[in-house]
């Protein structure tokens, strides 16, 4: 059943792979986004690089991440206000567009180079697979709630080794759901997504193309709307007219 | 503890113990839950000090019943507390009674130290350090540098298990005198500093990142880009609600198919 799910990959057969390499590199970043270590490899620029390598094209995995990172950058990954689950959505574009032979070949797509249409229904995907992903993440946490009740009995009987399994439960359920997500996206990603392409008429392809410029203006806009508008023009504004002489002028 | 010659010994952590400890104070956050948060995170870290002693059960009741209620903190800083808490259980625990700690002083040592340290590390870590790394990554991947947005990040794990390590020592070195760790002005004048340095490269970033784009889109109307800028900009500052990205991301469609009209 999945082998004709990667009937569009360029292998021509399922990549099984590529498929569990890139279901294990969510698993371990999924880890890492909250449950161990949180060294923030699992943002997704870092995590699109790494699925972009393990996939055979960083550079693509970069071109994804960076707008992504860039929309997401005001998000706050702690307790209640976890919103989305980028991981695995990244992790399974970058690695499902690769898988079907799209390649973006600049860091930076602007709206009138060929790819950027592409790139902005990608990072459309990764927007509506995160949110799908929020809700898989509640009911995990939910699930914690109901195994730590069951620690209770520890209270009663003073076991310490089932707290230790109760806490190692959660850990195994963190990683299980990051290697079921990678799949189940990348292989939505590959079949569903990127097919769907073709049929889109082409004024919203037209305003795809425009996404990738108006990520880093929502990033910007949304740090400025963290610091306060008022606190931080002095500092921003001409630090972006010098970058951006700078920028045209010599880099 | 003070040595018979009048100095003041340092409490160390035995290096078994301290591992363990360090190792499992990774995993704080994965049993995170909805009522009680880091409850269970937090026992179990706490765990491997209870092993190494032959408590009765009635020891081990109390012990998980102490760390059972609800417990949130930044889990960065997070072991200034563990460290603390295994200074406290030291004290109290029977060779020195005398100096018990009642279980009214380890609650309100770990509810209020907890509630400081979430507040500091939320300022410190969520909107101090993390969006100056992510726009310095951003902005080293603007010009293609892969390996150095991944050392970007590396560096930052290092950093933070640094962090993590010297925590857990001064904790348990410090007990209760940990408060006076959370008044040092050091860490005002960080977040301070690392909010001038992100309201910097913000701007830095959003400069390097439309001069790549004006070079770039050649083919694009200059009117465009503007109004892409100013509509990706003021979306935010419009909706004034810290909406996810995920909530703007639709939004932003919508207008960059009003301007497909224009195109």
């Amino acid at each position: 059943m999945i082998g004709a799910v990667f009937i569009g990959a360029d292998a021509g057969a399922a990549p099984w792979g590529s498929l569990c390499a890139l279901g294990l590199l969510t698993a371990l970043l999924s880890l890492d986004d909250t449950a161990l270590a949180q060294t923030w490899f699992s943002q997704p620029l870092p995590a699109g690089i790494l699925a972009g390598a393990f996939g055979g094209d960083p550079l693509t995995g970069l071109a994804l991440g960076l707008p992504c990172q860039l929309i997401v950058i005001g998000n706050l990954p702690v307790g209640r206000t976890f919103t989305g689950e980028q991981v695995a959505a990244v992790v399974a574009t970058v690695g499902g567009a690769i898988l079907a032979g799209v390649r973006f070949q600049q860091p930076v797509m602007a709206a009138a180079m060929p790819g950027a249409g592409q790139l902005g229904w990608l990072m459309v995907c990764v927007v509506l697979l995160s949110s799908a992903g929020h809700w898989v993440v509640q009911a995990e946490r939910r699930a914690h709630f109901v195994w730590m009740l069951a620690g209770h009995r520890s209270l009663r009987d003073g076991q310490l080794q089932r707290v230790e399994r109760l806490h190692g439960r959660c850990l195994a359920a963190t990683a299980l759901r990051g290697f079921v997500l990678g799949v189940l996206w990348l292989i939505l990603v590959v079949d569903l997504w990127l097919p769907l392409f073709a049929l889109l008429p082409e004024r919203l392809v037209t305003a795809l193309s425009l996404l990738p410029v108006l990520a880093p203006a929502i990033g910007v806009g949304v740090l400025v709307e963290r610091y306060g508008w008022r606190a931080c023009w002095r500092r921003t504004a001409p630090a972006a007219v010098v970058a951006l002489v700078l920028g045209v002028l010599v880099f | 503890m003070l040595r018979g010659n009048g100095t003041v010994e340092k409490k160390r952590l035995p290096a078994g113990l301290f591992a363990s400890v360090y190792v499992r104070s990774l995993t704080l956050q994965a049993s995170w839950n909805p009522q009680r948060m880091q409850n269970l995170g937090l026992l179990t870290v706490l765990l491997p000090w209870m092993q190494g002693r032959t408590a009765a059960i009635t020891d081990r009741r109390l012990f998980c019943r102490r760390y059972y209620g609800f417990f949130n903190t930044n889990p960065y800083l997070a072991n200034f507390i563990v460290g603390g808490l295994l200074h406290l259980e030291e004290q109290a625990a029977p060779p020195d009674a005398a100096a018990a700690q009642s279980t009214q002083l380890t609650t309100t040592f770990r509810d209020s130290l907890g509630r400081a340290f979430a507040s500091l590390g939320d300022q410190l870590v969520w909107l101090g350090i993390k969006p100056v790394l992510v726009l310095l990554a951003c902005l080293l991947a603007c010009y293609g540098q892969m390996w150095a947005v991944l050392l970007v990040f590396l560096l930052f794990a290092l950093a933070q298990f640094e962090l993590r390590r010297r925590a857990l020592l001064a904790g348990y070195e410090l007990g209760l005198d940990i408060v006076e760790v959370l008044s040092h002005a050091a860490w005002h004048r960080v977040i301070k500093g690392a909010k001038v340095a992100g309201m910097i490269l913000t701007g830095t970033m959003a400069g390097f990142y439309f001069a790549r784009l004006h070079r770039l889109d050649n083919g694009l109307d200059g009117f465009i880009l503007l109004g892409c800028v100013v509509l990706g900009v003021g979306l935010p500052l419009l909706l004034r609600r810290r909406s996810p990205g995920e909530g703007i991301v639709p939004l932003a469609l919508l207008l960059a198919f009003g301007l497909t009209f224009l195109l």
